[in-house]
């Protein structure tokens, strides 16, 4: 299952951030640490590195516009072209690579939108309390509420997501809601601790509480539901492109795959099946590896998980 | 009781806001479309083969009730019409109530994703628990792999993958159609067994997709509890095996229901996917065609109805939470 | 705690349930026998759609369950060539402005009730509700006896093919309808007819026709509770997903119906789903677009899967508009025309769905050789891609070119914009090759993407776009002629006379902007407009094919367009259990392709029947 951005299981465990004492001694240590003991960790972070690598220095070594073959259309698999060829005779790995651009980064700005709106609103909210809170509360319900796939397609008919900004920005608009709520609730219990509660009687501003007592606090469970929201939003995105509601004029991973299914029938035929698998490797790929990145991360911050 | 009534007339109102706000947000949206629809119909007809003239005057007929009026001045007479539960004509229709299309697509909405949303949980929790309790052997270890990478298959993919191996490659299951059309409608075993039988694809595509969420949440619920003091010490004093299991049960189970809201929410919009990918007649589907055929109040409706789905769903789960849950219950 | 395991106790039972369900549901889909095998294919079925034929969607399916007077007869050069349906038979007057109609003696409802001039009658007074009577021309319509209609065409019109859309009606029960039609119909639609000046006539002229608006809207929305057909079959049950047919038996020819039941399974807008059913041999026939070459062979290599191809008279042509420079220059479309790979593009945009269009005329190779003789055919340019040719033209015409890219005469690189609409594949991709041929011409092109259909036809209308995508279609020499040099050259037929308007005027549509007369070698001076319009009233045949002549060659030197390729139907029929399908019947495909699905119309013909 594949919320956009989700309240998602690990955040069941009872989270220690809130209640270990802030400046935890050489977090890279512990990091490395249990990296090393559970190398599945660092095998997911290989894979986001790779992806990355690919996303932001893939496209340069093509040009601008691929070069294509109409007498080598669908060609299957062949040292030239490794994994076969599109409908219009262009190499399927050379579409793969340039097409993670747009995926990857549009996933990227979709991630940090929803971390961003759901970190600010969730402080303000968790600190103030009063109006504040109540407006943030409701307006993150409204957005939890309303199911986002069929908001995506309805917006489709307006707006294009035709940079990546803009399908990040929608993406993380409509996904907030969940990370306002969970961090919300953690600052309202670290906002009775001690430690704000000296801040506040020394008389430091209710800005400055906020962003250099609270907020340094949360900024792990942030990044995990960063990458959360990451994974999400390659879903979305994708997924949007696959119900052919967007416009196929960017090639991107979403848009190979819905020209394999509705163009070339790539699942009923062999020789066109790379031109459907592997988009969809590079998707479940990168899942894998945020999956294992943040089994290791999540071990890291849950001692509870940790292997006695 | 009376806390119950109090709590539920409180989301009713909620829920009320929250609809007005979303027909009001579609209501806009809509009238911000490119192009004109008339024009393309126009040339589409023309394109049939009708001449020009004829098809001009087929589409005046199909557009006559597009209004015409101040945006301010259709945005009231839409609200005046919502309120008497009214949501307009459809164009693709030409002119059938957009509610009369929408109430014969809600039930089968309603049927797999309720379905799709218990039997998921059902399953999930249970793999949880076993995930949990034996996470230190290949069993847990095994369930927890695989609910990371069923997590981890966009759910289209797993639509697509059942429908090619389960009813084109081996046709094991129809699909295509609610139930055969040569069966009537109506409360005998016949009928809704094959309106099962055709239901099994779809629901099966929830049921995998989802399984690794509630599978997760579940063990990590359930390696918390069982790491609680009382646990602990009740090992220690050799306690039964049943008041264990009972208490870790309960526990770790109770919180799963705050989920339940988002898992709502995330299967009534994939439901976009599975009733395209099964051609299934659902509110999606319908959203879907509509905008294929450029039928926008028809496309508004399928989206508030499947918003309206959400928001009921959501109060229908929390009473019940409150029903469960004794301490909300006497808390209120 | 109790009461959870209550809930889950349900649970549980309801899992058995559905699990037993499964075993138990299968017993009876599988229990059809084998020598009454119902006929699958596919068919359109909107959810919670009335069963109207008037409704946009109405469940009711041309040549099944819905009959037409007449089957145009396709791929005929003669307009007024059709194969009998409701109508036994029709003479027409020699002026073409009178046809009489002789309905089949022993056409019934499938309520049992015969089919008579009055039902022709209200199917004509409900066209003038919708519009499609007045868009015929339609004066009056009388019976001479209940089986005999004379249809008279409005006097002071000019109309050649009045009798066709006569024929073309598809004839609705009067039974069903009546209930909704008001008694002074006849009064209403004479008021509605009145064009004088007079102007208590005139108010009561438009409140007749607000009043036939609004009746058409309420039969649109009628639902009524049954299928009364007049077709070889009735609608017995349906869902959103399915609909079964069995045969009437009250059908005037139902001797040729072989099939008992035709079961319709739902189309919606995906083509995988088609292919599932076509990979599985569970429909017996259907037709798909977007199919890549080896999706096609796949589906032919399914036992008993046969693959057809149909021909149609719509193409996909590249268009300019003339009043943008540097299109208003001859030589530039004909370079263009001679840089682009028409062969390559269609390779890329339709290889399936779609052949290679020889000679750029505005329509399809079909037309043009029914048109044209040998010796013109011979004399048309093919336009091979030529970069030389291109060259030439273009220096010719003052462009120059330094370090591989060209100049226009005024002095700016040449660079062009190609607008195409999302969502229609084949052109996106078609566009992508055209860009790649161009660029390596040296002509940086961009490709555009429209968001709707209707947004790129507003634009196009308003002559924002500079060269875009269009289809060419036209089932009779007028409406061949009159797609591009019609109303898209800025020529509208208003109140019966020939008008025109330049492309500066606003919302007039005229974005083709073709030279008002152009001189051709042979043909001397040719206005393309008013002759294509001529088009629409001479009925003398080798008169239209002059002018049809005329008009292609034309289009054939001054390139208002350039057709990319011919739209061809792939479709597959499954011989299993059925035979006999009349896919070498080149007419018979072609008139039947326009019914979705074709089967009735099939058996009409003669064609298919159990094994």
């Amino acid at each position: 299952m594949n919320t956009i951005v989700s309240e998602e299981p690990q955040a069941l465990s009872t989270y220690p951030s809130a209640q270990t004492p802030r400046h935890r001694p050489s977090s890279w240590a512990v990091a490395w640490d249990v990296l090393r003991r559970r190398p599945t960790g660092l095998l997911g972070l290989a894979i986001l590195l790779f992806f990355i690598g690919m996303a932001a220095f893939g496209p340069l070594f093509y040009p601008a516009e691929l070069p294509s073959n109409p007498s080598n259309i669908f060609a299957g698999p062949s040292p030239a072209h490794p994994l076969g060829t599109d409908f219009q005779g262009t190499d399927t790995l050379a579409l793969v690579i340039t097409g993670s651009r747009y995926v990857l980064l549009s996933a990227f700005l979709a991630g940090l939108f929803t971390a961003v709106f759901g970190t600010v609103t969730g402080l303000i909210s968790g600190y103030y309390l009063g109006v504040p809170d109540s407006i943030i509360t409701k307006l993150a319900d409204f957005v939890l509420t309303i199911p986002s796939f069929p908001l995506l397609v309805v917006l489709s008919t307006v707006w294009k997501f035709g940079s990546p900004l803009a399908m990040g920005l929608v993406l993380g608009l409509i996904g907030w809601g969940a990370l306002a709520r969970a961090v919300r609730s953690q600052v309202l219990t670290l906002r009775e601790r001690t430690f704000i509660e000296a801040a506040r009687g020394l008389g430091f501003s209710s800005v400055h509480i906020i962003v250099k007592e609270i907020f340094p606090n949360i900024t792990s469970y942030v990044a995990m539901k960063f990458l959360l929201a990451v994974t999400g939003a390659i879903y979305a995105s994708v997924a949007l492109f696959f119900l052919g509601v967007l416009p196929l004029s960017t090639n991107n991973w979403g848009v190979m795959l819905q020209f394999a299914f509705s163009q070339a029938g790539a699942m009923y035929t062999t020789q066109s099946l790379p031109y459907l698998l592997a988009p969809l490797a590079c998707i479940l790929l990168v899942t894998f590896g945020v999956v294992l990145f943040l089994d290791a991360v999540d071990e890291m911050l849950n001692p509870r998980l940790r292997r006695g | 009781m009376r806390g119950f009534l109090l709590r539920l007339a409180r989301r009713l109102v909620g829920a009320l806001v929250m609809i007005w706000a979303v027909a009001t947000f579609t209501f806009f949206l809509i009238r911000m479309i490119p192009g004109d629809p008339v024009a393309a119909q126009l040339n589409m007809l023309e394109q049939q083969g009708m001449s020009e003239s004829q098809a001009a005057a087929r589409v005046a007929g199909m557009y006559g009730f597009y209004p015409k009026d101040p945006l301010p001045i259709q945005y009231l007479h839409y609200m005046q019409q919502m309120a008497h539960l009214d949501l307009g004509q459809s164009i693709s229709y030409t002119g059938v109530p957009v509610m009369h299309i929408i109430l014969s697509a809600l039930p089968y909405t309603l049927g797999l994703v309720v379905t799709g949303i218990i039997l998921t949980f059902i399953v999930g929790v249970i793999g949880g628990v076993f995930a949990a309790i034996y996470r230190n052997t290949w069993v847990g270890s095994s369930i927890t792999v695989v609910g990371s990478i069923l997590h981890g298959i966009p759910q289209f993919m797993v639509a697509l993958l059942l429908a090619y191996l389960l009813a084109t490659a081996h046709p094991i299951f129809p699909f295509g159609a609610p139930y055969d059309a040569a069966i009537s409608p109506g409360i005998t075993w016949t009928f809704l067994s094959n309106l099962g039988l055709h239901a099994v694809l779809p629901i099966a595509a929830f049921i995998i997709s989802g399984f690794g969420f509630w599978a997760l949440a579940m063990k990590a619920s359930v390696v918390t509890t069982l790491g609680d003091d009382f646990i602990l010490a009740a090992e220690l004093r050799g306690i039964k095996p049943s008041i264990r299991f009972r208490y870790i049960a309960r526990n770790a189970f109770l919180p799963l229901f705050t989920y339940l809201a988002i898992a709502i929410g995330y299967t009534f919009g994939g439901a976009i996917f599975i009733e395209q990918i099964f051609d299934y007649p659902g509110l999606g589907l319908l959203q879907l065609n509509s905008i294929g055929v450029h039928d926008y109040p028809l496309m508004q409706a399928a989206f508030l109805m499947i918003t309206v789905a959400v928001i009921v769903s959501n109060i229908v789960a929390e009473m019940l939470y409150t029903v469960i849950d004794p301490r909300i219950r006497t808390a209120r | 705690m109790r009461g959870l395991r209550f809930v889950s106790g349900v649970l549980v039972a309801a899992v058995i349930a559905i699990t037993y369900v499964g075993t138990a549901g299968r017993a009876v889909a599988g229990s059809v026998s084998a020598n009454n095998q119902p006929y699958v294919t596919i068919g359109n079925m909107a959810q919670g759609a009335p069963i109207n034929w008037y409704n946009d969607q109405g469940l009711q399916w041309a040549g099944l369950d819905v009959m037409p007077l007449g089957f145009v007869k396709i791929g005929s050069p003669n307009p007024l060539a059709f194969f009998p349906g409701l109508a036994k038979s029709w003479t027409i007057s020699k002026n073409g402005r009178q046809i009489t109609v002789h309905i089949q003696p022993n056409a019934h409802w499938s309520n049992g009730q015969p089919v008579t001039a009055k039902d022709l009658i209200e199917t004509a007074a409900i066209g003038f509700a919708s519009g499609a009577s007045q868009g015929f021309y339609l004066g009056s319509i009388k019976a001479l006896n209940s089986k005999t209609v004379v249809y008279k065409m409005l006097s002071g019109s000019k109309y050649n093919l009045f009798s066709r859309l006569v024929l073309e009606q598809d004839i609705t029960p009067a039974s069903v309808y009546n209930s909704q039609l008001p008694s002074d119909i006849w009064t209403t639609i004479a008021t509605s007819q009145y064009t004088g000046t007079d102007p208590t006539l005139s108010a009561k002229q438009a409140a007749a026709v607000k009043s036939l608006q609004d009746l058409y809207k309420k039969i649109q929305a009628y639902a009524p509770s049954k299928d009364v057909s007049s077709g070889p079959y009735v609608l017995k049950s349906y869902n959103p997903g399915e609909a079964i047919l069995v045969k009437n038996k009250g059908f005037y020819a139902a001797n040729k119906i072989h099939i008992a039941e035709v079961i319709l399974r739902n189309y919606n807008n995906s083509n995988q789903q088609i292919w599932n059913y076509l990979l599985g041999g569970q429909v017996y026939q259907a037709t798909s677009g977007g199919m890549s070459s080896s999706l096609v062979h796949r589906i032919a290599s399914v036992p008993h899967n046969h693959l057809y191809k149909v021909s149609s008279t719509a193409s996909a042509q590249l268009v300019w508009n003339e009043s943008i420079y540097p299109f208003n220059m001859v030589k530039v479309r004909q370079a263009i025309a001679y840089i682009i790979n028409r062969k390559a593009v269609q390779r890329v945009g339709e290889p399936v769905g779609g052949t290679y269009n020889h000679w750029p005329t505005t329509t399809v190779d079909s037309n043009t050789k029914t048109y044209l003789t040998k010796a013109q055919l011979k004399h048309l340019n093919p336009y091979l891609p030529s970069p030389k040719a291109a060259t030439a033209l273009l220096r010719s015409a003052g462009f120059k070119k330094s370090g591989g890219a060209w100049t226009m005469p005024n002095g700016k690189p040449f660079t062009v914009t190609l607008t195409t609409v999302n969502g229609f594949n084949d052109w996106v991709e078609a566009s992508s090759e055209i860009k790649s041929e161009m660029d390596s011409f040296g002509i940086p092109t961009t490709v555009d993407l429209s968001p709707t259909f209707a947004q790129y036809l507003k634009d196009l209308g308003n002559g924002k776009i500079a060269f875009g995508f269009w289809i060419g279609t036209g089932l009779t020499p007028a409406g061949i002629a009159l797609r591009l040099f019609g109303g898209a050259d800025g020529y509208q037929l208003e109140g019966g006379k020939l008008v025109y308007y330049s492309p500066s005027a606003q919302g007039k549509g005229n974005w083709l902007d073709f030279p008002k007369t152009v001189s051709v070698k042979g043909y001397g001076s040719v206005s393309v407009g008013p002759l294509a319009n001529k088009l629409n009233v001479i009925t003398n045949r080798a008169q239209v094919r002059r002018i049809m002549q005329t008009l292609l060659i034309t289009a054939n030197q001054y390139v208002p367009e350039i057709t990319l390729w011919n739209y061809v139907t792939d479709g597959f029929v499954n011989d299993k259990y059925f035979t006999d399908y009349p896919t070498r019947n080149a007419t018979v495909m072609q008139s039947c392709n326009g019914y979705y699905p074709p089967i009735g119309c099939w058996e009409i013909m003669g064609y298919v029947r159990p094994r």
